[in-house]
């Protein structure tokens, strides 16, 4: 598996923990708005859980400027150091 | 200059738009210089002394935002945001501090520099963006059209950097469709109906209900006093600025939505996504994102995400500086405290799985604790504001206004001479205007919104016109917008 499929999968396994919902499937096209308990407090809670997993440092302005989860998904690929 | 005013209606807006449109269709280039001259005359039109103080601030974050970009020297966006912040702790809360360590509070009456806390908070943003590097500086003259373009200078919504530029760079070379005229003259008249026409129609009666606060004022009357203050506030403010929004496309500008139908909502998640929604924006992103993020990342407590350290803390911080941000009072801090509560308590609720209540009640329950809030943010003073919540919160306090005991006679309550409802010709005025006003609140749609779109038809245009002259009707009473003081 390519590395930004399995970021993808890691972020689904962290999206399912925090929203507490096994059938959340991600795609590169999911926004926000595909996620209808998305909120502040929950993009914290991303946030978090992704520093942890990649071992990375994000800024909650630039995951907010993404369109959709492609791009979360290219940026922690070209951060990240630990798949 | 008030949006408002004859002034700004008949002479200044007309002439702007007519010179901007000469030099749009010239071969000059001379938009943005034009715009920003005639934001400057509008700013400093009712107190001039004020411009010096907004063109220093322009200066000063012009500077800090290339020392920035270009790592000149360390810390430079913390001394960006300081000196914003001296500036504005200065200008608006110097006494407010100073009372803060005094035993015997001095009374104070100082005038706040007009949209200090809005042209402070967008560059505030704009330094921080700059060392996110997702924007660059700009030279002079478009930074101070991006802080003083007159439609968002005095109240906003708060404009981020990122969604301006691309708007600002089409301008300047011309190739910007500006077809959004009849969209933004529409928005405009929207927005300037629900405050000269509605707003302004609610606001004698809240005056005259807070006036009479320590004069056996009870239950019923409290409630629908603030209740219409709600709406008083929400047509005064998403009037404002459906207002810019309007303006703003009539220079081919598209400003953030700043109110999208807040009463509807039914939790006060929901309400915080859809009132204020620009400085709302600016907080979750400036403040309480980085924080919450800052003290989890110090790993204080053994076990990760705790909601102490991801909600509670964050959450009351940054409500209590949102608070203070509308104004040097105890009152606005209250006001962004019982928000903050309602908001952990929301989002508690849902983190523990709590049944959800059942539509009705969860909307009860939210409109009531918007409201607590607003008592403070419209009474003169704390105590006031106090004083009112005790009569709110008292249910004893029911008593029938003594002109209707001729026509109704329920056995075991009080009949009284009140000081609000206390004639039938003001109590039924009243009831029509609030039912008629809280009936437009959830029916007028959105109409700064990206997607909204006019259905140009016969029974639109009759409406449009009867909102026009309904509101120039009303224009001679010119009463200042709520926002006008932050």
């Amino acid at each position: 598996m390519d590395s930004k499929k399995i970021i993808l999968k890691k972020l689904e396994h962290i999206f399912q923990v925090i929203f507490d919902d096994d059938q959340i499937k991600l795609s590169y096209e999911t926004t926000a708005s595909d996620i209808e308990e998305w909120d502040s407090l929950n993009q914290i809670k991303i946030i978090l859980a992704c520093e942890k997993e990649f071992s990375v440092k994000l800024n909650p302005r630039e995951i907010n400027s993404f369109s959709n989860l492609k791009e979360m998904v290219e940026h922690l690929n070209s951060i990240n150091t630990k798949v | 200059m008030l949006f408002n005013s004859e002034i700004f209606l008949f002479l200044f807006l007309p002439l702007t738009i007519l010179f901007f449109y000469i030099i749009r269709l010239s071969k000059f280039k001379l938009e943005l210089l034009f715009l920003s001259a005639s934001s400057l005359l509008f700013y400093a039109w009712n107190d001039p002394k004020w411009l010096l103080l907004l063109l220093l601030s322009i200066f000063i974050n012009f500077l800090f935002a290339h020392w920035i970009y270009k790592n000149k020297f360390k810390y430079a966006l913390e001394l960006g945001v300081i000196l914003n912040i001296l500036l504005i702790g200065w200008f608006k809360y110097r006494y407010f501090i100073l009372n803060s360590f005094l035993e015997n509070p001095i009374t104070f009456n100082i005038a706040i520099p007009l949209a200090i806390s809005f042209f402070t908070f967008q560059q505030i943003a704009f330094l921080i963006d700059i060392q996110d590097k997702t924007v660059k500086p700009l030279n002079f003259l478009d930074h101070l059209f991006f802080v003083s373009f007159f439609p968002q200078l005095i109240a906003g919504p708060i404009v981020l950097a990122k969604n301006i530029f691309p708007q600002i760079k089409a301008i300047k070379n011309k190739i910007k469709a500006l077809n959004f005229i009849t969209l933004g003259f529409t928005i405009f008249f929207i927005g300037l109906f629900k405050k000269v026409f509605l707003a302004d129609s609610i606001a004698p009666y809240v005056t005259v209900g807070f006036n009479n606060i320590y004069n056996t004022l009870t239950f019923l009357e409290a409630w629908s006093i603030i209740s219409a203050f709600a709406l008083q506030l929400y047509f005064d403010f998403s009037g404002y600025s459906e207002m810019a929004v309007g303006l703003g496309l009539l220079f081919g500008f598209r400003l953030p939505v700043n109110f999208n139908i807040p009463f509807k909502s039914t939790s006060m998640i929901d309400f915080w996504k859809r009132w204020h929604i620009s400085v709302t924006r600016f907080f979750m992103l400036y403040v309480y994102s980085p924080l919450s993020l800052y003290i989890n990342r110090l790993n204080l407590l053994p076990y990760a995400n705790s909601i102490l350290l991801v909600l509670i803390i964050p959450t009351i911080f940054t409500f209590i500086i949102s608070g203070l941000w509308h104004g040097p009072d105890w009152k606005f801090i209250y006001f962004g405290l019982v928000n903050g509560i309602a908001l952990i308590i929301n989002h508690i609720w849902k983190i523990y799985k709590m049944p959800r209540p059942p539509r009705l009640i969860a909307w009860v329950l939210t409109m009531s604790v918007v409201l607590v809030s607003f008592v403070f943010f419209r009474a003169n003073n704390t105590s006031d504001a106090i004083q009112f919540l005790l009569i709110m919160f008292n249910p004893f306090l029911i008593s029938l206004p003594s002109w209707l005991f001729a026509y109704i006679n329920i056995p075991g309550l009080n009949v009284s001479t009140l000081p609000f409802f206390a004639t039938g010709v003001f109590t039924i005025k009243f009831l029509i205007i609030f039912f008629l006003s809280f009936l437009l609140a959830l029916k007028i749609p959105n109409v700064s919104d990206e997607n909204f779109k006019i259905k140009y038809n016969w029974r639109n245009s009759i409406l449009l016109s009867i909102i026009v002259l309904l509101s120039f009707s009303s224009l001679n009473q010119e009463v200042s917008f709520i926002y006008f003081q932050f």
